[in-house]
């Protein structure tokens, strides 16, 4: 189950199973609140304390995108290469509405838990 | 340190050499890792152009060409494929198509980014996870020992495929550019076995001065410093200044030093760079010029053999056509010459210029085709040397008598005039006219020797042998036949020619004569001085009694004994070759004739084995035939 073939369960695995659990959860609710380019995205995770590789992150917005829950357009550059920008659709709100829901059950549990 | 002009996804972007060979690597992996996964294609093209726009930001922000340390902060963003595979959601994986051979990591290639010939060498390093030095060295002495290396060496280029490589090694041998005397060996030595420079200096130096000065004085006896050391170290030097580079980027020098790359190690690395050491000390300029004497002796005789080859081919030139008289023979001599003699010595003079001049040194493309272009002198060389010998492994001659029909009891020789010569124009070359001149339809020489012996009958008579080599025995006859030689007989003098002539359009195989006068006892010959270069000259040469068997002297005596053995061993090495010749041909004959023989044998065997068979079966059926009439008898009468 754990990704690394190391028989120590090392702290950084677990973590980043966590993250991993979290993440395309948080990448929506920043695609949610408008049309967004995926630098701009990790700019974001990186300020606020989660963050993604871009290696990771352009996998997961295409996988998203093949399911049918984001959509993108290309925006012209001045200066450089053209800019994919991508958005929610009604399919991916409800999709997300889903995975809110989710969180809100899960770290509310885990809340209890700890106390 | 170069900067390459690319163009990245349509933008123009500038990259240090070393930058953008790393950057090709990282780029080629990520291709891969992607390509691996389902819709590989687009996420690798999106991360394209997101890198490229990162590219194109770091190098407005330094207003420079795109660096080692940009590239690693790049890799830092996207991050590298290992961190990918890690950080890769176990789920997703499942649904990604995965490449179903997690060996290919483990394939052998040749490298494309990394190469001083053609990459072997770094793919073997790369695959085994070592420094490519140890095979670029390996390559080299399997070369320098039997010429294999080279051949190996081809084999792997033209099998393996090239592929962009990453470092896997942790430690190289690079040559330390900041302190170097000569060319920064011993400096790179130092670096990798984490020593002092002077030290490694000593190591190489001290067979050289030892042999040179301690063992002329002392005689230490021990023989540990004799020529063969001074040898070794100073061939080791150069072998290693060929095989290894000198770090030209900062991740080189960690590579040298064997410390971690990673993006703070480079950035000390590029500073510590800008505060170089100097080498220009007084102690390393001493070594400097000591290195400098060692090399102009060492290459003073390379220089002087190869000025007389090539004066010696010039001058040998009108002899030259006819001993090379083929076109192909002719097309090798010309390579050789220009390839193998004249390249070097233009290539000496050039680097001499460079070096006092201190302009840089020629490129790579320049350098490998000066060495290519020599290793085909050398190989034109050693083949038109390989076929000239094959032409010329056997000597023979074509012998002549004739007598000499003189009134009286004395015989004068004298030298034939040219005008019996059947010659119009002779064009003589000074230097070589003694031995050798052409006229325009034969050559001669004067290679015609004379001898005097006893007559074993009342006669004068003259015989003449006319030598020439050639391949094998045969060959040289054919050879031997085709010379001529002069003589007339005229005014109760027998002139003799001074020249043996060979006809234009023949091959100049060394065809020379010899002449042998044959001087009844009682009688005198009295031979013309100046008779060739052999000759015995103006001698009175009387034979008068039994036991002066024929003036000759003991040594020449001694010299004609050689030579009947000499030639006792080519008639019998002659009739080895016809024997040989003879064999074969019989064994071809046997072969056919026993193997068809066998042949029928067998097919006689399997024949009556089969006809017995046939006949065995044949009786069990009868057998059988007759049990069964007994039977039917036995029933009949029972009923």
């Amino acid at each position: 189950m754990f990704a690394s073939e190391n028989n120590n369960m090392n702290v950084e695995n677990i973590q980043s199973q966590m993250k991993k659990g979290v993440l395309e959860f948080c990448i929506l609710t920043i695609i949610d609140r408008g049309e967004v380019y995926p630098a701009d995205i990790v700019e974001e995770l990186k300020d606020k304390g989660m963050p993604v590789l871009e290696g990771t992150l352009y996998p997961l917005l295409t996988r998203l995108k093949k399911a049918g829950y984001l959509d993108y357009r290309w925006v012209e550059s001045q200066s450089g290469p053209p800019r994919k920008y991508f958005s929610m659709n009604a399919d991916g709100r409800k999709f997300y509405k889903v995975l809110e829901i989710t969180w809100e059950e899960l770290s509310g549990a885990v809340k209890r838990i700890i106390k | 340190m170069n900067i390459l002009d690319i163009k990245y996804c349509a933008q123009d972007l500038q990259f240090e050499e070393l930058a953008y060979k790393k950057f090709e690597t990282y780029e080629t992996q990520l291709k891969e890792y992607f390509l691996r996964q389902e819709d590989g294609n687009e996420i690798f093209e999106d991360l394209k152009l997101r890198i490229c726009e990162m590219l194109q930001s770091k190098m407005k922000m330094s207003g420079a060409a795109i660096s080692e340390v940009d590239i690693a902060e790049i890799k830092e963003t996207i991050g590298g494929v290992e961190q990918l595979e890690d950080a890769a959601d176990i789920d997703a994986e499942e649904s990604f198509k995965k490449d179903e051979n997690p060996i290919k990591n483990k394939k052998l290639f040749r490298s494309e980014n990394e190469k001083m010939i053609g990459g072997v060498s770094a793919g073997l390093g790369n695959y085994f996870s070592i420094d490519p030095l140890a095979f670029r060295l390996l390559f080299v002495l399997l070369t320098l020992s039997s010429g294999f290396g080279l051949l190996v060496y081809a084999i792997f280029w033209a099998v393996l495929r090239p592929m962009v490589l990453p470092t896997n090694v942790s430690k190289r041998l690079y040559r330390n550019s900041a302190d170097k005397v000569l060319a920064g060996v011993c400096g790179g030595l130092a670096s990798f076995f984490k020593t002092e420079a002077w030290i490694v200096r000593v190591i190489f130096l001290s067979p050289i001065i030892l042999n040179t000065t301690l063992d002329r004085f002392f005689d230490f006896g021990l023989n540990l410093f004799n020529g063969s050391a001074m040898g070794f170290s100073i061939v080791a030097y150069i072998i290693l200044w060929i095989t290894t580079k000198e770090t030209e980027s900062p991740s080189e020098e960690l590579l040298a030093r064997g410390e971690d790359i990673n993006i703070n190690s480079i950035k000390e690395e590029t500073h510590r760079a800008q505060i170089s050491p100097n080498s220009n000390s007084g102690l390393n300029n001493i070594l400097r010029v000591f290195a400098f004497i060692i090399m102009g002796l060492a290459l003073i005789p390379i220089f002087a053999i190869l000025v007389s080859l090539l004066f010696g081919s010039i001058f040998m030139m009108p002899m030259t056509s006819a001993v090379l008289h083929t076109p192909l023979l002719k097309w090798l001599g010309v390579l050789s010459v220009l390839f193998f003699i004249v390249l070097p010595l233009v290539a000496l003079l050039l680097w001499g210029i460079r070096r006092i001049a201190g302009i840089k040194g020629p490129n790579k493309p320049l350098r490998l085709s000066f060495g290519g272009l020599w290793a085909l002198g050398l190989a034109s060389a050693i083949t038109l040397s390989a076929l000239l010998l094959g032409e010329m492994n056997k000597k023979s001659f074509v012998e002549n008598k004739f007598s000499v029909p003189v009134m009286g009891d004395t015989l004068n020789v004298k030298k034939l005039d040219e005008k019996f010569f059947n010659s119009s124009a002779v064009q003589t070359t000074s230097l070589i006219s003694n031995i050798y001149e052409e006229s325009d339809d034969e050559h001669r020489s004067n290679l015609v020797s004379f001898k005097r012996q006893i007559s074993p009958n009342d006669s004068f008579y003259v015989k003449t042998k006319l030598f020439a080599v050639g391949k094998g025995f045969i060959g040289a006859a054919k050879n031997a036949k085709i010379a001529g030689y002069q003589s007339q007989f005229a005014n109760n003098e027998l002139y003799l020619s001074k020249y043996i002539t060979v006809p234009k359009n023949q091959p100049y195989r060394f065809q020379h004569a010899e002449v042998t006068i044959f001087v009844p006892k009682g009688k005198t010959a009295i031979v013309e001085k100046g008779l060739g270069s052999y000759s015995f000259g103006n001698k009175v040469f009387r034979v008068q009694q039994d036991n002066d068997w024929d003036g000759m002297s003991e040594n020449e005596k001694d010299a004609v004994k050689e030579d009947i053995e000499e030639a006792m061993g080519e008639v019998s090495d002659a009739i080895e070759e016809v024997s040989n010749e003879i064999n074969e041909v019989a064994e071809e004959i046997d072969d056919i004739n026993i193997d068809d023989v066998e042949d029928e044998i067998e097919r006689a065997e399997r024949q009556a084995k089969n006809n017995i068979k046939i006949e065995k079966q044949k009786l069990r059926i009868k057998k059988e035939e007759l049990r069964l009439e007994k039977l039917k008898e036995r029933l009949s009468r029972e009923e």
